[in-house]
Order: structure tokens, then sequence, then C-alpha cells
């Protein structure tokens, strides 16, 4: 018989619980999207009734909950970090004593709370939880397993390599260096928020020169040949005080940090560019040491460094291995799976059943769904007019839709694992529409204006559009736009205005070529999500292209939307033109006035 | 986010959506929430023809029946199906209904199934939504309290006459219910306000204040002419009548006042007893059965703050049945 396991992950940042029947993945959700707090870092209350929801068991029937973290290892590290920064980092053991006190040592009467009943609680480190989610629902019977993120418990990169249920961890870097820290560091520098805005960094990358990778090697970082690296503490500020950088850090980029929402100039996009180089360089000297150490073709990712696609991109054309893998849940949520896992494998001795054509996943569709009842519910009671179609006419209309420019809320099926919006609750537009990626940040994401966007193309022309032979469906791959579909164009900037830049149409589908002519690519095939599939073949029937632009379903500093008052209220508050909610089809003109009495963007830190 | 599980139902008022599977929080830890096709949470779907060899009872309340705060499988009803053989037990309990919506609920889904026993479970508290035109409502986005409509019976020259069907739809607040029907509106709201109160400043000592004063929480009982008893026993003696010959349990739920003590059942005792005079029926109290418990034991059949069964009020409301379940099938055996 298979147990079942709940894995949970929260405290720090982006708190998740995930369960697992056996080797199968069974559900799995962040908490922001219930609590619509972005990166809800509290106890996952929300997300843990989702899964026993969708098990369909009561908590008794738990066999385990593991939590992902070892407190007792993380609390060493942070009060021998805490003590070696004295007398500086008073405050921060001000800030952060009552916090470990009080909840973050108490996990087992935490689950006993929420529980209310008895189940025996495991506990695993870090960077095994990461190395878990990487390795166990990968396609591969053995794989190199490399993790990054900013930090464990001490952990900040590990090497390993799984065969079967077996996880071993050869090689670690240790905390104060952490290549998540120094990409936050930069993050916080170049005025982006830290665990929220690395994206934005790496998307600001392309329109910037790698000017000061060499300062950044010689004062910031030392990476050596065997991958392993050493930070200089002497410039950081995150090891005695609440901020990332310090002093003489500023002094080598020449001045403060930039101030959040201020005007970004050449300065921020150089040096994100130079950040960028230098971690590609490094993630590339680790794949080339975790393949010296393993010997294996097969590479598995996760941690929040592998959320950073540009380098995963560049590693899987370095040729190091035949074939790659990253966990689309590859920050600390996805961690509450890769524990859950880690406990029916390891602790229960259960086999490991491998999905060797695709993987063990579900294309991370592992959130909640609403059906066609709930979703006419939702619609009757609250008034809202609506028209119902087939799952055909759905696809068509969808599609139709966007051929004619309209920008539509896509929410059918489960929700994703992880922060990629890939179809089920997403924001659709036409990718060859020179106005639909201001309109898309401007008005409907209400977000900067040099974000790109990330095209879903048919896994059956991926090669006509891009050139890049490995598909893609979690959007964790960056590849070039196809020459033949490029425009060349003049890509210098007089003065600190991105603006030209941006507008520049540098493609047959500008909307989702970023500066660089690189796009983030999401491929998709007929099996995980047919439905999706269907609106881009009429897209293609209709209009002969086989892509469209996929963005998030939210507004900025909003979380994902996850129910369909979310959906709803997130389409009223902007320029879309139609909301698909599961077999409904509403348009924006038929609604009634949606008027709130604050403003909403109060509601939503920004990110 | 917790998942809605109601929804609009023209006749009754409201249902459950069908075929959901939901957890609901709640300090049990939460509970689970399935449906069947008709709306109901039921483990079985609602078809005409019972299985063979089986004793099938349609079983009517509201929440309490229906389960709130626990899992389907903790229910007594299911309970009753895990400890009694070949029994089967059609759930039709409905949260936030009244005995009126309930009997509309056996007419509209219950009447044209075969069936060997009718158990009708009214919390005794029902009698208050049986006298209201409106329920409230906690609405879903801002969490304020509102009013929804609901069926209602006027009795005319001894006659139940339906009101209000189709139900209106929507949310109301206070000031849009009909001039004149405002007091009508289940007191719910001045209720939850008190009880937070209480709960919230007096809760150490709010037992021995109910006991001290003689706390009547259905004061409705207390006449034998009262409008709302009237209305409730006519509904009642209507549902019995329309079932013909087929036996028919009444089963007044006590509130936790009456399992701990705090106050005197004899008043709902009484009128429920006026029913027993129908040849099919059978006022069944099982009150008695949780006396048989000490008082702390008692005071473990409800909650800490919501005051609907736990497992165990749920398991000896079970036991208190069984008996009488066994009963039915014996004579209907014969």
């Amino acid at each position: 018989m298979s147990q079942w396991v709940l894995g949970i992950s929260c405290y720090y940042h982006n708190s998740a619980a995930a369960i697992v029947h056996g080797s199968d993945i069974v559900a799995a959700a962040e908490e922001e999207r219930f609590t619509r707090k972005k990166h809800d870092p509290r106890f996952p209350s929300y997300a843990i009734d989702y899964c026993l929801e969708t098990a369909g068991i009561e908590a008794d029937d738990l066999d385990a909950v593991i939590f992902y973290d070892n407190p007792a290892l993380t609390f060493d590290r942070v009060t021998k970090s805490l003590v070696q920064g004295v007398p500086f980092s008073k405050s921060q053991w001000v800030q952060a004593a009552p916090l470990w006190l009080g909840s973050k040592l108490r996990v087992e009467e935490a689950v006993f709370r929420k529980l209310q009943v008895k189940v025996p609680v495991l506990f695993a480190e870090h960077h095994f939880s990461h190395a878990a989610s990487a390795f166990y629902p990968s396609p591969f019977e053995e794989a190199a397993v490399l993790t990054m993120d900013g930090v464990g418990e001490w952990a900040t990169t590990t090497i390993g390599y799984g065969n079967g249920r077996d996880l071993q961890i050869f090689e670690e870097v240790l905390y104060p260096h952490s290549l998540g820290l120094l990409y936050s560091a930069f993050t916080y520098y170049c005025g982006f928020k830290v665990n929220s805005g690395e994206y934005k960094l790496m998307g600001l990358a392309a329109y910037g020169e790698p000017k000061y990778a060499e300062i950044i090697r010689e004062k910031l970082i030392d990476v050596r040949p065997d991958g392993s690296y050493r930070l200089n503490s002497e410039y950081f500020g995150f090891i005695d005080s609440d901020i990332m950088t310090n002093d003489r850090f500023h002094e080598l980029f020449g001045g403060d940090p930039r101030s959040p929402e201020s005007r970004i100039t050449k300065r921020e996009m150089d040096i994100a560019a130079s950040i960028q180089f230098v971690l590609e360089e490094a993630v590339l000297l680790l794949g080339k040491r975790a393949k010296e150490l393993t010997q294996s073709s097969n590479l598995v990712l996760a941690g929040g460094v592998a959320l950073n696609c540009v380098a995963n991109g560049k590693l899987l054309r370095s040729g190091l291995f035949d074939s790659m893998w990253v966990q689309p849940a590859a920050g600390d949520s996805g961690a509450s799976l890769g524990c859950a896992l880690l406990a029916v494998h390891q602790h229960f001795g259960v086999d490991r059943v491998r999905n060797a054509e695709r993987d063990s996943q579900k294309g991370s569709y592992l959130g909640p769904s609403f059906t066609n009842a709930e979703i006419k519910a939702f619609l009757e009671y609250n008034e809202y007019p609506y028209e119902e179609f087939s799952d055909e006419e759905r696809a068509k209309t969808v599609a139709e839709a966007i051929s004619q420019g309209k920008i539509v809320g896509y929410f059918v099926g489960r929700m994703e694992f992880g922060p990629r919006a890939l179809g089920a609750r997403s924001i659709l537009g036409d990718a060859r529409g020179t106005e639909t990626q201001s309109i898309m940040n401007l008005k409907i994401k209400y977000r900067e204006s040099f974000r790109p966007f990330a095209p879903s193309v048919l896994d059956t022309r991926l090669s006509d559009y891009f050139d890049i032979d490995h598909e893609s469906p979690y959007m964790l791959l960056v590849a070039q736009v196809a020459k033949d579909k490029q425009y060349p164009v003049e890509n210098s900037m007089d003065d600190d205005d991105m603006l030209p830049l941006i507008n520049q149409v540098r493609s047959e589908i500008p909307a989702i070529t970023h500066v660089d002519y690189s796009a983030r690519i999401q491929s998709v095939g007929p099996h995980e999500k047919p439905d999706y599939y269907a609106v881009l073949k009429e897209f293609e029937a209709l209009t002969g292209c086989g892509m469209i632009v996929n963005t998030s379903f939210n507004v900025r500093g909003e979380p994902i939307v996850c129910s369909p008052e979310d959906a709803y209220r997130c389409f009223m508050r902007t320029d879309m033109d139609m909301l698909v909610l599961e077999n409904s089809i509403l348009l924006k003109g038929a609604q009634p006035d949606f008027g709130e009495a604050e403003d909403w963007r109060d509601e939503y830190e920004l990110d | 986010m917790v998942r809605q599980i109601n929804e609009y139902h023209p006749v009754i008022g409201h249902r459950y959506i069908p075929g959901i599977q939901a957890r609901i929080p709640h300090e049990s830890g939460g509970y689970l929430v399935k449906t069947n096709s008709s709306g109901f949470r039921c483990q079985h779907e609602f078809v005409n023809e019972k299985p063979d060899k089986t004793f099938r009872v349609l079983l009517f309340g509201d929440s309490f029946t229906a389960g709130d705060g626990v899992s389907n499988k903790y229910r007594f009803g299911d309970l009753l199906e895990q400890r009694v053989g070949g029994l089967e037990v059609l759930n039709f309990g409905l949260s936030g209904t009244g005995t009126d919506q309930q009997y509309l609920a056996y007419e509209h889904y219950g009447s044209n199934l075969t069936f060997d026993l009718l158990l009708i479970c009214p919390l005794v508290q029902n009698i208050k939504r049986v006298a209201s035109r409106y329920e409230t409502v906690i609405t879903r986005d801002n969490g304020d309290v509102g009013f929804i409509a609901k069926p209602y019976f006027e009795l005319q020259d001894d006659e139940l006459i339906l009101k209000n069907t189709p139900v209106a739809k929507g949310i109301l607040d206070r000031q849009e219910l009909d001039e004149g029907d405002n007091f009508l509106a289940n007191q719910g709201v001045v209720e939850r306000a008190l009880r937070g109160v209480i709960n919230r400043y007096l809760y150490p000592i709010k037992n021995l204040l109910q006991r001290t004063v003689a706390y009547d929480p259905v004061t409705e009982y207390s006449d034998a002419n009262g409008r709302e008893w009237k209305l409730m026993k006519k509904i009642l003696k209507d549902w019995v009548k329309s079932v013909g010959d087929v036996p028919v349990v009444i089963c007044p739920i006590p509130l936790y006042h009456h399992v701990e003590e705090l106050s005197s059942p004899v008043n709902y005792q009484r009128r429920f007893a006026e029913l027993s005079d129908e040849p099919n029926v059978q006022v069944f109290d099982p009150l008695y059965k949780f006396l048989e418990e000490s008082r702390e034991t008692r005071r473990q059949c409800r909650f800490e703050f919501d005051q609907h069964f736990t497992q165990l009020g749920h398991s000896i409301m079970a036991d208190a049945l069984i008996p009488v379940i066994l009963n039915s099938m014996k004579v209907s055996e014969k």
C-alpha cells in the first residue's frame, strides 16, 4: 500500500504544501494563491486544506508530514552568523529571535494546531528537498543533480546524483557563499525587490553590456575552475544587517542603489548584464563539475537560481549534458514537493515509478480546478452575464478573439504549481501584434514596460520559430528567435531612455521577442493540457501562426489568480476583453459596473 | 480562498453545488464536503429504485444532519449505515435551512424515490427559520452579513400557502428587506453579535450565566398556539401525510443547551410529542442518550466555538438512533 505524505515549506518566503501518494504527485500549491498575499511565508494552512481536499483523505490518513528544512540547523546558522556580526547584527537578532522562538522551531506544534491529529512529523534538509524535487519527478532513471539558491540551513549550492530511488549529495558550497544571495544583492542594488525581482534583473540584463563583469569577478566572487566559489563578505550587508549590500559594494558601481520605481538607467542595465554574465559562467562551471563527478548524461536542476532560464538555456546549449530537466517550482515552494517525495522514497523505501516519456510532474498542473457547476454557481450567485461553450467552440472563440487583437483571460483546468503560468491561469494575446507588449504591460499587467512576454508555441512548430531542439514545457528555457524571423534593428541607446529600444519591432513575432532576440519558451503538446493545445491549433488554423503570448493571470504585485472570484476581479480591473472560466465566456462590455470603493492598486505591494 | 459550496436553487433557496469535493477550514482541523450530482452531501446518488435487500432511509435536516464541522463519513447518517447492516441512508441534510425548505427538498428530490423510512431530524432551533423569510449569510467577497431570500409558508385557513417561489436571487442588506419583513429575518445577526461578545469577554462564565438565568434558546415552543409552532407543526403534519403509510420518525435534535443541561428541554419535547398521534409517526428524542454521558463527555459533543456536533456528537446521535432504525427494519420485515 502506498503512503500518503504531506510536504510543507514555510516561514521564509513562498510557503507551500504538496501531497504525494507513493510516487504519484497528487497536488501541490503555494499558499499565496489562497491568501492573495504575494510570497506569503506563513504556515500553509489553505494549501494543506487544498492538498487534503484533492487527495480526498482525512488528516489521520496521512502517514507522515515532512518539513522541507531542518530548523535546528538553520537556527544554528542564523545564530552563528549573527554572533559573528556583533555588534552590527543586534537589530537583526532582535528581529529574528521572536520568529524563531515563536514558530520556526515549533513546526510539530504548528502541524498539530492545523490538523488537530497526531501525525509523525519528519524533517528534511533544505537542499535535499530541492534535489528531490528536481530528480524524482524528472523523466530520468539517473541524473546529476544541481541545486542553487540563496541559503538553506548552511548549504547554498549542492551537486549530487540520483539513481532510482537513491539520492546523494557529493559536494556543497556553504553560507555565506551563495550564488542566490549574490544575485539578490544585485537585484536589491538595481532597485528591485529581493526574492521577487530577480526575474526582472534577468530581463533587464538583455538591455545592457557586461561592463562590470571583471569588477564582480575581481572583488565580489572568486569562481574556481571546479565550480566552487567564495564571496568576498566585505562587500555584502546580508551577513550582519537587513540590507543586502554595503557602502563598499556601492562604491564599486558608482553610487547608491537605484530607488525602487525610479527611472532605470544604462548603469542598471549594464550591472544587470554583468551579474547575469558572471552567474552564467559560474553555473556552467558547476555543470562541468557535476558532469565530472557523476558522468551522467542527464542533469536536473532546482533552487531559486534554477529559475534563471537564460542561464539554463546556456547550460543546455553547452552540450555538457544530453538532457536537462528543471523543477518548474524551483524555488522554496517546490521544496514542499521534494521533501514529500524524499520521505516516500528514502524514509518509507517506496520504489520510484518513473514516467520516462515525459516526467511525473503532470505538466505542473497540480493546483485547484473548478468544475463547470462551480463556475456557474459563482456566476449565477453574482448575476454576471456569460455564455456557455463546448470545448471545441471555446477553443475556436478564444483563438478568434486573439487573432482580432483581443486580450483574453484564460482560466481552465488545474492551476499551475510554480511561478510560471502555463495556460491554466494565463492572459493570452497575439504574438504578432506590434502593440501587444505595451498594451499587456501597461494596461493589463501594470508593470514595467521593459519586461518581455513569453510565447506558448506548438511543439511541432518550435524549430520554425526558435533556435532550439529541446522541449520546454515549463517555460524554463530561453532560446533565440530563428534568424529568418528576425528583423535587423539598431540596438544602441543614446541616453537612458529605454523606450525607443523597447518599442522596436524586432521580428515577425514582436510581442515575445526580447531586445536580444531571445524568448522564454513554453512548448505545448497535446498531452498535459489538451484544451490549451486546442486553442493554439485553432489559432494556427486561423492565422498560420503556431504561437500566442502567454503571461500570468495577475497584475503586478498580485499572486496569480486561483479562484473564479480572483479571475473575475482581475478581469474587471484591467483592460482584458474576454474572460474564459472553464466553459463559460464573459465579455467585458456585457459586465455590470465593477465600482470599487478603494483604489485596488493599494491592495498589492509592488514587487 | 475557501471554495464556494452552495448555489442558488429556485425552489429550496439554495443547495450544495453538485459534484464537488471541498475541504472546509474549521477549528476541527478542516472537514471534507462531498456532494452528489443532485447537490446534497450524500455518498449515494438519488436513484429511484433502492438496492436489493436494502432498507432505505431518507434523512432530512439542517447543518447538524448535513454535518457542518465533520467529513461526510463521520456524520450520524453515515455512521448508521456503517453500524447497521443492510441500511442505506440518503442524506438530504442542507445547512442553513428550516423545516419548510427541507420539506420542499423532499418534494423536489425525494418524493419520487422508493424508501422504507422517512427520518426527519429538525434541529429544535429550525423553528426560527420556519418563521423567517430571509436567511442571513456571510458574503464571500467582503465577509459582510447579508440576507438571502428563502421560500416560506404561510398558514391560511389551516392550509399551507407557499410563498416566495421561485426564490428571489441576490444578496440584500438589511435596508433592502421588504418593509414589514425585517422583523421576520432570522435574528442570526444579533445572536451572532451577542454570542461574539459573550464568547470573547464572558466565555468562562457563559454556562453559569445561562443556567442562572434559565436561558431558553427557543422560546417559540413555549406556546402550543404560537404562530411559529403552528406553522412548524402543520409543515411536519403535511409532510407526514404526503408519504402515506411509510413510517416516519421525527427526531428533534437538541441544542447544546439541552445536552449540557443549561436549558430545559421540556417545552420542545411537549410540542413535538403533539405529533405522535399520527399512526405512522414515531417521535424520538435522542437527548436521553446524550444525558447518559458525563457532563465532560457531553461538552465534547460540540466544538469549542462551533456548536455543531463533533465526531463524538455524531457517534452518540447514531447510537441513539440505532434501536429506532432496527425496530423499523423489523417491522418492515414482518
